[in-house]
C-alpha cells in the first residue's frame, strides 16, 4: 500500500491541477460574457382614508307629499317638496393620505339610513367623482347623498353606514 | 456553518416576520362613512285661551287697560274694570328638544262690537323663542293693551290675532 501511495501522489497532483485549470477556464468564459443586469423599485407612501365629517341631512320636516333633499358634494343642498329644511346639510369629507397618485374610487352606491321603529330613509350616495388625487398633506374628498324623504316618515334620528374604498391606479 | 451565525439569520427571519405581521395593505384603504339626518314633527299650536279684558266700565276720557301675561289687570285711570282677566295663553307641540321661534303674526288688532264700533288692541308676548321639553311641549302666553275709548259704546267686542311657531 506504501507504494502505491507513493505512484498514486502524483497522479492526484495531476488530477488536482487539471481540476484547477477547469475551474479557471471557466471562470475565464464567464468573466467574458458577463452582462449587468436592472433593477428598480418604487415605493409608494402608504394610503390612508379618515372621515373627517359625516354626511348630514341636517333636521328635515316633512311635507304631506314625498319630498327630496340633496347634498351636493360641493355643500349646496336642495330641498324639494318637503316643509321644511333646517340645519344646513353637509358632505361627508374624507381625509386622503398618500403619495401623490391617482386613486380609484368605490363606494357604496346607496345606503339605508334607520330611524324609530325600524323606520327607514334610502340615500342615494353622490361621491365627487371615480379618480382623486393624494397627497402626502393629504386631500379631502367629499361624498354627497340623496335622499327621499317620503310623506309620513316618522320623526326621529336616522343614521346609517355605507363602505368607501380608494385605491392607487 | 458556526452556531453564531445560524442565531443570526433565525433572528433576522424573526424580524421579517414581525415586519409582514405588522405592515397593512399599502396600496389601498377603506372607511366607513356615516350618514344622519333628523326627521322633525310637525309643530301643533292650540289656544289655551283667549286673552280676556273682563269688564270694563267707561270713562268720559280715553284710557287703556292692560292685561299682562301673568293674568294680572292694570286699569287705566278714570275706568272701572272687574270681572275675571286671562291672558292670551297657546300650547305648542313639536319635536322634544328642538328650538322653536314664536311670533304675533299681527300684533295690533281691533275689537268690534259686530257693528261700527271698536277699540284698538296692542299685543305682545316675552316669548320670542323656547326650547320644547323632552316630550316635545311647551307653552307661551300673550298680553295685550286695550284702547278704550272716550265713552265707548257699551257691548261685546272681539276680534282676532294669529300666531306662529316655527322651528329654528
Amino acid at each position: 500500500m506504501r507504494d502505491g501511495s507513493i505512484i498514486s501522489y502524483p497522479l492526484m497532483r495531476v488530477i488536482l491541477f487539471a481540476g484547477a485549470m477547469a475551474c479557471s477556464s471557466l471562470a475565464m468564459v464567464h468573466t467574458a460574457n458577463a452582462a449587468s443586469g436592472g433593477a428598480a423599485v418604487t415605493i409608494i407612501r402608504s394610503l390612508s382614508a379618515t372621515q373627517e365629517e359625516s354626511l348630514d341631512f341636517g333636521r328635515i320636516l316633512p311635507a304631506a307629499r314625498d319630498g327630496m333633499v340633496t347634498v351636493r358634494p360641493d355643500g349646496g343642498t336642495e330641498c324639494n317638496g318637503v316643509t321644511l329644511c333646517l340645519g344646513e346639510g353637509k358632505p361627508a369629507l374624507f381625509r386622503l393620505t398618500g403619495a401623490e397618485m391617482p386613486l380609484a374610487v368605490s363606494i357604496d352606491p346607496v345606503v339605508a339610513m334607520t330611524g324609530p321603529d325600524a323606520a327607514h330613509v334610502m340615500v342615494t350616495l353622490l361621491p365627487s367623482g371615480p379618480v382623486v388625487m393624494a397627497s402626502p398633506a393629504g386631500t379631502a374628498y367629499a361624498v354627497g347623498g340623496q335622499m327621499i324623504v317620503a310623506a309620513g316618515t316618522p320623526p326621529g334620528i336616522y343614521a346609517g353606514q355605507y363602505n368607501i374604498s380608494f385605491e392607487y391606479q | 456553518m458556526t452556531k453564531k451565525s445560524v442565531q443570526a439569520l433565525g433572528l433576522t427571519a424573526m424580524l421579517f416576520a414581525g415586519a409582514a405581521l405588522s405592515i397593512e395593505p399599502a396600496h389601498a384603504a377603506s372607511a366607513t362613512g356615516d350618514a344622519t339626518v333628523k326627521i322633525l314633527s310637525a309643530i301643533t299650536v292650540t289656544k289655551s285661551s283667549d286673552l280676556d279684558f273682563g269688564k270694563i266700565v267707561p270713562s268720559a276720557a280715553a284710557a287703556t287697560v292692560a292685561i299682562a301675561e301673568d293674568n294680572s289687570r292694570v286699569c287705566g285711570s278714570g275706568l272701572s274694570c272687574f270681572g275675571t282677566t286671562t291672558a292670551g295663553a297657546f300650547a305648542v307641540t313639536g319635536t322634544a328638544n328642538e328650538t322653536v321661534s314664536v311670533a304675533i303674526d299681527n300684533p295690533s288688532i281691533t275689537l268690534t262690537d259686530g257693528g261700527s264700533n271698536s277699540m284698538a288692541v296692542a299685543l305682545a308676548t316675552t316669548t320670542s323663542a323656547m326650547t320644547l321639553s323632552g316630550t316635545g311641549a311647551g307653552s307661551f302666553k300673550v298680553a295685550g293693551t286695550l284702547n278704550v275709548g272716550a265713552n265707548q259704546v257699551a257691548g261685546s267686542y272681539s276680534g282676532q290675532y294669529s300666531v306662529s311657531v316655527s322651528y329654528q
